[in-house]
């Protein structure tokens, strides 16, 4: 009863707001955090595809679900060695704060 | 408006609400317990889109795993960054404008289909043949077995270079 324009915009909206978190923001932990929402709003719209897609076929279809099965495999992948670069970074430089670690700046 | 219509409204304002505050807030510790919130409002949607199965993924995987993996490098992260700081970028504002671009973009894009209004029904597939089916191909060597294994060797391998990339390795050597 939910028409697939909100979804699509609801999603889209969420991805926005994550990209504008992944361009500006400085401390690293926060940038992990923005694309942990963009990952949501990807899995928003497979999602809702995928109920358009068996609503229209009638039956029941398996493709978006591997693909959101494996999105949320990355994400986990993705959310493990990142936090696990940050603390060792922390570590070495005693910081985490993105502008401050340009050691390959020239 | 029928009532489902007005559950989903509250819940991806609820949802975008906390997603700006992830964005926007000058506490990373609020900004985490936002982001909290915000895979919250993402799991009632997806159980408003009848993926149930995924709705308590998302539960398990981001609230009770990702989140605290967060809130745990925040804490062992935590007086570098002075909260009072500006957060963000100075080019904060170009930023915006490029995002703004791109979400119109999509809109446009997507008003240009044929389907975009299309009304999502309640599925007429009974019980759980969805998941049943769901198990079956990520498990038949003709479906998706192969990307599925794929992805468990990743997330094995992730799992093995976190704890290599975390280990202490200045105290492990004054130990030997």
């Amino acid at each position: 009863m939910i028409p697939l324009s909100w979804y699509l915009i609801f999603a889209a909206l969420l991805f926005a707001i994550g990209l504008f978190g992944v361009i500006t923001r400085k401390n690293s932990v926060a940038i992990l955090m923005s694309v942990e929402l963009m990952l949501n709003a990807v899995n928003i719209n497979f999602l809702a595809f995928w109920h358009y897609h068996t609503q229209n076929s009638g039956l029941p279809q398996v493709n978006a679900m591997v693909f959101v099965a494996i999105v949320f495999i990355a994400a986990a992948a993705e959310a493990a060695v990142g936090l696990a670069l940050i603390i060792s970074v922390y570590r070495q430089r005693k910081t985490v704060v993105v502008p401050e670690l340009d050691t390959l700046k020239g | 408006m029928t009532s489902t219509q007005v559950i989903f409204l509250i819940t991806a304002l609820v949802t975008i609400f906390s997603a700006v505050m992830v964005v926007g807030s000058r506490k990373l510790f609020h900004s985490a317990l936002w982001l909290i919130l915000s895979f919250l409002g993402v799991a009632s949607s997806f159980a408003l889109l009848e993926a149930s199965f995924f709705a308590i993924v998302q539960l398990l995987v981001y609230i009770g795993a990702i989140a605290i993996l967060i809130i745990f490098a925040i804490m062992l992260t935590r007086d570098i960054m002075e909260d009072e700081w500006q957060q963000i970028n100075r080019s904060w504002g170009l930023v915006l404008i490029l995002v703004i671009t791109i979400f119109s973009v999509l809109l446009g894009l997507y008003s240009t289909w044929s389907g975009f209004q299309t009304i999502l029904n309640p599925l007429g597939i009974s019980g759980q043949e969805n998941i049943l089916a769901f198990g079956k191909s990520i498990l038949a060597p003709d479906g998706f077995a192969l990307p599925f294994e794929a992805s468990s060797v990743l997330l094995l391998a992730a799992m093995i270079g976190g704890i290599y990339i975390a280990m202490d390795r200045k105290q492990e050597g004054d130990e030997a």
